[in-house]
């Protein structure tokens, strides 16, 4: 037996937790549908009938980021509860298994659900507004839009999706509060030591700047202003891609070590 | 078999409930796990489960690290906790979605116990009393036919004719290769079930004996019919005092569990020095 991943195994407990969660799942989903709609009507009719193709890409983005973090916050939800964590963790499937349903639905399910229902209501309101509008409405290509923000879109739900999947499984109760508030505690300290960080490194008087980014020096009177290279611009992106996958990990060890 | 060698465990290091825990149990036998409140029953079994990992030592079972928790230890053990938890299926729906787990699920052995605990199959079973989700938990366990099955208060909740039916039932479940643990604070529930009794007090395993072993060694009567010379501990009961008393005459009489475990509990060491 395979006790790390067995595909006929991890094909039974994502059945057996879509089972077990569909009712929840697509009411949910008809919360999210009901505000997306709402905020897109208004938004296309307070601007006499249309939405411009990056207006809709930006609702896209927005949107997907923060009904992903709460979707993901309580993806391990089950696992706080001791009445629902001992059925969870005495289930014979390895933990690896049990990790992957968990981030195959709050990663992958649920963007290409989300896709669908942004594109099958934009179409919809952008139908609709089309039957009255003087400038007539085009459905946006989040991927192959003007100025795409897609890539980047899709790195920073990643990193969100990370962070909230790790404070999913680390935290018992209040998941997205606790999690959110760890998040902003951290870029905020990250931004406040930036520029303490940069004058041990560089010494001189550095002044306030966002990390990851252009940074000024006062030395003898002289502002030296530094900016990163073109070559360097995907440096972010890179850490970002890291932590991501390294918050990951960390919420595969912390499941592999949860104990009720 | 499930062996604990050396374990300690503790929520923190400073405050251990157990302490270089030592216990054997085998297949083919129905275990009494009995300790009072707080002397940690339940945590003693999810050590057993894998639900908890200790500090220290070490708990095996067939051969498995406990705190591993691989598939191939999960499908021979299941775990029926004192507050269960059942998903809004029907019992159908939830044999189809778990039972599939276990390779050995008897589908007929677990609608026939249900049938037994009068237990409706085709209601969803979030909507079922505490006791009857409570028998469905105790019939899907046993339909699991795993090696190890462990159930943690399995009685609370029962009304008098179902803890009967428990009783019949789970008697009938035993076999060969089959290891039971049923812990409890209601020691009558026990009765005429269990084989061996395994006792939990201030950090140890005070008892691990079966029945057998115990009536050999001390007998369980009246102070009227007890020597005084060889009675190791006595209580006031309903009809006089009871004894337990040094079986020196071999003769068998059937072990008062709940005197047992007063014997063992109150601070009269006698009775535990004797057995052991």
């Amino acid at each position: 037996m395979n006790n790390t991943f067995d595909l006929q195994r991890f094909g039974l407990l994502l059945s057996k937790h879509t089972k077990e969660n569909a009712r929840t799942y697509l009411l949910s989903l008809a919360v999210l549908m009901a505000i997306l709609s709402s905020l897109l009507t208004f938004a296309t009719f307070a601007n006499d009938g249309y939405l411009g193709p990056h207006v809709q890409a930006t609702f896209y983005l927005v949107f997907k980021v923060l009904s992903g973090a709460m979707f993901t916050s309580v993806i391990f939800s089950d696992y706080g509860s001791k009445k629902k964590a001992i059925p969870l963790l005495t289930l014979p499937v390895s933990n690896l298994e049990r990790y992957l349903v968990s981030w195959i639905y709050s990663y992958v399910i649920f963007q290409v659900l989300y896709t669908l229902c942004f594109y099958f209501i934009d179409f919809t309101v952008l139908s609709i507004a089309n039957l009255t509008a003087v400038q007539k409405n085009e459905v946006v290509n989040i991927v192959t839009v003007e100025d795409s923000k897609f890539f980047p879109g899709l790195m920073i739900f990643t990193f969100i999706h990370s962070i909230f999947f790790i404070g999913a499984i680390f935290f018992e109760k209040l998941h997205f509060i606790k999690t959110g508030f760890v998040f902003f505690a951290s870029v905020l300290g990250l931004i406040l030591l930036n520029a303490p960080l940069l004058q041990i490194i560089f010494g001189g008087h550095a002044e306030f700047s966002a990390p990851f980014d252009s940074m000024r020096i006062l030395e003898s009177g002289n502002t030296i202003e530094l900016h990163p290279s073109p070559a360097t611009v995907y440096i972010p992106w890179i850490l970002i891609a890291v932590m991501s996958l390294i918050l990951w990990v960390g919420a595969y060890f912390k499941l592999k070590e949860k104990e009720v | 078999m499930i062996k604990l060698s050396n374990l300690s465990f503790g929520y923190s290091k400073n405050a251990l409930l157990f302490k270089n825990l030592n216990l054997e149990l085998q297949v083919g036998h129905i275990y009494g796990l009995l300790g009072k409140n707080g002397a940690g029953k339940s945590t003693l079994l999810k050590n057993i489960a894998g639900l908890v990992f200790p500090l220290d030592g070490a708990c095996q079972v067939n051969g498995h690290d406990a705190a591993a928790r691989l598939p191939s230890f999960l499908q021979e053990l299941f775990f029926i906790p004192e507050e269960v938890y059942l998903p809004a299926l029907n019992a159908r729906g939830f044999v189809g979605s778990s039972g599939q787990f276990y390779p050995s699920f008897d589908h007929a052995g677990f609608y026939n116990m249900l049938e037994e605990f009068e237990v409706p199959a085709d209601k969803m079973l979030n909507k079922l009393s505490f006791g009857q989700q409570k028998k469905v938990m105790i019939a899907f366990g046993l339909a699991t036919n795993t090696g190890t099955l462990i159930m943690d208060e399995p009685t609370n909740g029962l009304d008098i004719p179902s803890k009967v039916q428990f009783r019949k039932i789970i008697a009938a479940a035993l076999t060969d290769n089959r290891c039971i643990i049923i812990s409890t604070h209601q020691v009558r529930d026990l009765d005429s079930l269990i084989d061996s009794l395994v006792v939990v007090h201030n950090q140890e395993i005070v008892l691990n004996k079966s029945l057998e072993e115990i009536s050999e060694k001390i007998q369980f009567s009246t102070a009227v019919q007890a020597k005084k010379a060889d009675i190791l501990y006595q209580e006031d009961g309903d009809f006089g005092i009871n004894t337990i008393s040094i079986n020196r005459a071999e003769n068998y009489s059937k072990v008062d569990m709940e005197l047992l475990f007063n014997a063992i509990t109150n601070k009269s060491q006698a009775v535990t020095s004797y057995l052991n």
